[in-house]
């Protein structure tokens, strides 16, 4: 977390950017620290790809101030920023090869060309392509395509990487050895970088710090991995696949622990935390869905669906007394079938109170 | 089996319609090789007198070389200034964009004929100038500049505004982006639009007769007369060397795809 005199290497304070009436960014501010990946995530027309061009400058923002290693980027055209940027479509261009497209950026810096050629080959063999210079674009796999548009982006030596959506057009296989490969290069390189995705298992996979977002605001940052573990508003919680998020009313609080009440009948101890509401109000509650087992006794629920998943089965249950589902995983194959009455065993100390925002 | 029968169908309709478009053109070429100094067909006999006569044509030639001119002068113009106006259009937001959009393609609608008679009198009565090669030039530039907006202006609408982005977080300034990406990527389109614009210019009867300069007069106005005046297959002569001219044209466009340009032509 950047601290309150604005040491982080980048920094947009008061980002704001209105297209016509709902949609754009709202006064936005975010930080990031040199060398670390952030990951913008959010579903589309949240905002996340318009705040990326406003900090490459591709976009104007309506007022806001953004300042990259401490010094504003304001009055700095885009073709000066040094930024890398990596389009959703690639942007290669079609008429150069491969080298060409790479040695593009050294060129308009007027490096000479035995010295741009090795910096291209170099910036290609970051990427496993160093084989492929020669080829132009329309000739290389998706996959491929993707990693010279990497390898483009990283052979100026950018201050800032910015990736929009990079992985949209890549089949799910290539998709997770390609966000494996700039996971590893990024943390090797120590480049800082943002990612723009709608998908948290990208975020997941890339970032260490992930910032949720919807219709043009930020909902919930923090630590990747803390944040996907223990999601603090109900967005988020949703947003990140919690699928147990579950309303109730708060009936009384003993010490530490709140008793929630779900439905008729069930009441559930939930530990007390800054998101508790006051007794009596209402109140949303979120648990992981590995946490809840079968048992002899516990919950009694009615089986709705059963799904088998790869290596384990999914289950939406519902509770006697309440109309509200709870989604649990069962190793391997199950033979539950709907309709079936289980009992469910959750462990309620490892739930947590959710904000509504 | 229907759809082999559809296909069937298909086939012999495009057949038909290939013969029914080509026809008056083969009967054009045949008459040329006449012998005689009147239309008959099939022709009485066999030369190469009308061929013979037309190398001999200054006139013919003097024409050709002025529509030439014409239409290479109305081409550049016409590219030169359609390519900001594609910029313009395609790229930047602003008001009244649409509005200046139909303006630049209504030509494309109106009669041409309306459009000559118009400019005449614009440009004796309004500007007080007599005709000249730069009247003409002119009035040919606003008949063909439509065509070449339209192409160019969807080229670029393909091309999205992507890749010259790319070149600019890259380092390239704006305008260097456009000239080292957006142009050679749409090169193709341009060419075609060039093309495209040469020949409409090269064609047009309405605007060259109502703004023919005294003395100069282009090839299809001197045909034109010719048609009006004899009776011998020296026309077909010059029309068979211009359909030929066309053929290797089309010939030439196929091969480099240019059709391509104009057949994506959407929006």
């Amino acid at each position: 977390m950047p601290d309150s005199n604005g040491a982080a290497y980048l920094s947009a304070r008061g980002i704001s950017k209105r297209f016509g009436s709902a949609v754009g960014v709202f006064d936005i501010d975010l930080d990031v620290e040199k060398g670390m990946a952030i990951c913008l995530l959010g579903p589309s027309g949240c905002g996340k790809t318009t705040l990326l061009r406003i900090i490459a400058g591709l976009q104007s923002a309506d007022s806001g101030s953004v300042r990259l290693g401490g010094s504003d980027l304001a009055r700095v055209p885009v073709h000066k920023r040094d930024i890398g940027f990596v389009f959703q479509t690639w942007a290669l261009f079609p008429h150069l090869n491969v080298q060409r497209n790479v040695e593009f950026g050294l060129s308009m810096r007027g490096v000479e060309s035995g010295e741009r050629a090795k910096r291209a080959r170099d910036a290609l063999a970051l990427v496993g392509l160093e084989e492929l210079g020669g080829r132009m674009p329309r000739q290389l796999s998706g996959g491929q395509q993707q990693r010279v548009a990497l390898a483009r982006a990283l052979a100026i030596n950018p201050s800032i990487l910015l990736l929009d959506e990079p992985m949209s057009s890549l089949d799910f296989n290539t998709r997770v050895e390609v966000r494996r490969q700039i996971r590893e290069l990024q943390q090797r390189l120590g480049v800082t970088a943002i990612y723009v995705t709608h998908d948290y298992s990208e975020a997941m996979a890339v970032a260490d710090r992930t910032v949720v977002m919807s219709a043009g605001r930020i909902v919930e940052q923090g630590d990747t991995a803390a944040l996907f573990h223990h999601p603090r508003t109900d967005y988020a919680a949703r947003f990140l696949g919690m699928h147990n998020v579950l309303d109730g009313t708060v009936a009384g609080i003993d010490g530490g622990m709140a008793r929630v009440r779900l439905g008729e009948g069930i009441e559930v101890p939930v530990p007390v935390s800054d998101a508790t509401p006051a007794a009596n109000a209402p109140a949303k509650i979120c648990f992981d869905q590995w946490l809840v087992g079968l048992s002899a006794d516990g919950l009694v629920a009615e089986v709705i669906s059963v799904s088998a998943e790869h290596g384990y089965t999914r289950v939406v249950a519902c509770p006697t007394g309440t109309s509200q589902a709870i989604d649990f995983r069962v190793p391997g194959i199950s033979l539950i079938e709907p309709g079936a009455q289980v009992h469910l065993a959750i462990d309620w100390s490892q739930a947590w109170f959710l904000t509504s925002v | 089996m229907s759809a082999t029968i559809m296909r069937a169908i298909g086939k012999v309709y495009a057949c038909l319609m290939i013969v029914f478009l080509l026809s008056p053109l083969v009967v054009v070429v045949i008459l040329s090789f006449s012998s005689t100094s009147f239309i008959a067909f099939p022709p009485r006999g066999w030369s190469l007198r009308w061929y013979d006569q037309l190398a001999h044509d200054t006139a013919i030639r003097e024409s050709l070389l002025f529509s030439i001119e014409i239409a290479a002068a109305a081409t550049v113009l016409a590219l030169l200034i359609a390519l900001p106006t594609a910029v313009l259009l395609v790229r930047h937001h602003f008001p009244g964009r649409t509005a200046l959009r139909a303006l630049a393609l209504s030509p494309l609608v109106l009669p041409e004929v309306l459009l000559a008679l118009a400019l005449l009198l614009y440009i004796q009565n309004g500007l007080h100038i007599r005709p000249s090669v730069w009247t003409l030039t002119v009035g040919h530039l606003l008949v063909i500049f439509p065509f070449s907006l339209q192409l160019i202006s969807s080229a670029m609408g393909d091309l999205g505004p992507e890749l010259e982005e790319a070149g600019i977080t890259l380092g390239a300034t704006p305008i260097r982006a456009f000239w080292l990406i957006a142009m050679p990527v749409m090169l193709p389109s341009i060419a075609a639009a060039a093309m495209f614009s040469f020949i409409f210019s090269f064609d047009n009867v309405a605007i060259s007769l109502f703004l023919s300069v005294p003395g100069n007069v282009t090839l299809p106005v001197r045909m034109f007369e010719l048609a009006n005046t004899t009776n011998d297959p020296s026309l077909s002569s010059i029309s068979s060397v211009l359909i030929l001219a066309g053929a290797i044209l089309m010939a030439f466009l196929g091969r480099f795809k240019l059709f391509d340009g104009v057949v994506n032509a959407r929006q």
